[in-house]
């Protein structure tokens, strides 16, 4: 099946193929989401090169198991990173490292990984990511600085409250509300949006250069 | 409770920031299968998944792929060969073989120990059989020979039955209801002593058969005992000649017999 046809694929399509074997579908759906996958294991490990072989990992993984992907339980990008995440997280335990200072911009990533902020235009960007970014920075920076933590360091509460000098309780209550906040905002960019603008736009959507 | 409300419990559920009472909670409200609370959760679920969303993205080097589908053509070369015969692997054809040999040499070895079990069996069985044919014929042979006794003991009853010179003395008792006669014949000296309704005696006693003479003489003629039935019989040859006996009786004497009556009156007892 030519390239072209399987990017008018949505992901769950994508998905089947893979699962029949079809190549080419891998290389179609590692086109269009290994950006974002790609981020979180840069962001986790803070190391190219072992960002490169996770990034990797992941995306064989799901070759090798597509079947145990299942379209009810959740949708294929998260799938990917949940699975990128965790892979990403197990690495920087085994290697040791947990310095606890991470930034939070991106400025420290290696030349050579292009930030797709800057390669991309506007119109192609994930629009999951835009209104999930947006939403991000509505809500309190401590707030968001907890969330981030914990989701992609995997600190638990206690390694948060230790890393930023403040009490436990307080740590609890950044990322309670902050999720909450962030829910809201979600919900609220749900009401404002047109209804012809597509929810999802991993849904079909292709990517282009 | 409103589903803002258990919205929010998931969602410091899944943050990890509920107290333990209220996390137990929230497990057992998932647990009911409540759709109110599934929703709930599914919601917080989409919520912290957006998190894992709001990184901007980072296009990865270009041989990063190359690696990736280097990997896939790889996987798709073993598959291939995997399917086609014996291009797998080149130990293939051998490993069927010795399978098979293996297999076949189970076979033959089960077929050993089940044909050498088997004939060890037969053999067991015709042993049997060959035993159980000997005591029959055996059995077979003391029938003969009791048939044969009784035969010419009947012949010789017969002959005696027939004989001109046929002689024979009716016995009987006083209160028992016992009675015999005996059969004599002069020729030979053969007294044929038949007897009905005996009391059966204890393992140390039995009957014994005497010849009286004239000048009341007891001359021993034999011992005998009765079948469970009261009936017995003795053949004896005296050792004198009838014309010289006058009566013939039965007393009971101790087991194997008596040189002279040791019991008065006799059992049973008539004159010639």
């Amino acid at each position: 099946m030519s390239v072209a046809t399987l990017s008018t694929y949505n992901d769950d399509a994508l998905a089947a193929s893979i699962m029949q074997g079809e190549a080419q579908a891998l290389s179609v759906l590692y086109d269009r989401h290994s950006p974002v996958v790609y981020a979180t294991c840069l962001r986790v490990l803070n190391d190219q090169a072992t960002a490169d072989e996770v990034l990797v990992d992941v995306f064989h993984e799901f070759w090798r198991r597509a079947d145990r992907f299942d379209a009810s339980r959740g949708n294929v990008l998260t799938y990917l990173l949940t699975m990128a995440r965790s892979r990403s997280i197990d690495r920087r335990r085994a290697a040791g490292k947990h310095d606890g200072n991470i930034s939070l911009d991106h400025d420290h990533l290696p030349n050579d990984a292009v930030k797709s902020r800057d390669g991309l235009s506007s119109a192609v960007a994930s629009e999951t990511t835009r209104r999930v970014n947006q939403a991000m920075n509505e809500i309190d920076p401590d707030q968001r600085q907890a969330i981030e933590l914990a989701f992609y360091d995997g600190l638990s509460h206690s390694e948060i409250a230790r890393q930023l000098g403040r009490p436990l309780g307080t740590i609890k209550t950044f990322i309670r509300q902050g999720l909450l906040r962030l829910r809201q905002c979600l919900r609220m960019e749900d009401e404002e949006l047109p209804a012809a603008v597509p929810r999802e736009a991993s849904s079909g959507a292709n990517r282009g250069d | 409770m409103t589903d803002e409300q258990r919205l929010e419990l998931m969602l410091e559920s899944l943050a990890g920031t509920l107290d333990a009472p209220d996390e137990a909670r929230v497990r057992r409200a998932l647990q009911s299968g409540d759709p109110a609370w599934a929703g709930a959760a599914a919601q917080a679920k989409a919520t912290l998944d957006a998190v894992a969303a709001a990184l901007e993205p980072v296009t990865p080097p270009i041989e990063v792929k190359s690696v990736l589908m280097t990997r896939i053509a790889r996987d798709q070369d073993a598959k291939l060969r995997q399917r086609l015969d014996g291009s797998a692997d080149p130990h293939r054809f051998t490993r069927h073989v010795a399978q098979a040999f293996t297999a076949l040499a189970a076979l033959i070895l089960l077929a050993v120990v089940m044909n050498h079990w088997t004939n060890k069996r037969i053999e067991l069985v015709r042993a049997q059989e060959r035993q159980d044919a000997s005591i029959k014929l055996k059995e077979r042979d003391t029938r003969l020979m009791i048939l044969q006794t009784m035969i010419e003991r009947d012949q010789s009853i017969f002959k005696v039955l027939h004989s001109p010179q046929l002689k024979w003395v009716d016995l009987g008792g006083g209160k028992s209801k016992a009675a015999g006669r005996i059969l004599i014949e002069p020729d030979s000296g053969t007294w044929h002593l038949f007897a009905a309704s005996l009391d059966t005696l204890s393992p140390d006693r039995t009957y014994q058969l005497w010849l009286i003479t004239p000048d009341q003489k007891m001359i021993p003629a034999g011992t005998f005992n009765p079948d469970s039935s009261g009936n017995a019989s003795l053949t004896t040859i005296a050792s004198v000649n009838v014309s010289a006996v006058a009566q013939a009786a039965i007393t009971e004497e101790p087991a194997g017999g008596s040189p002279q009556p040791t019991t008065l009156p006799p059992v049973l007892a008539g004159k010639l």
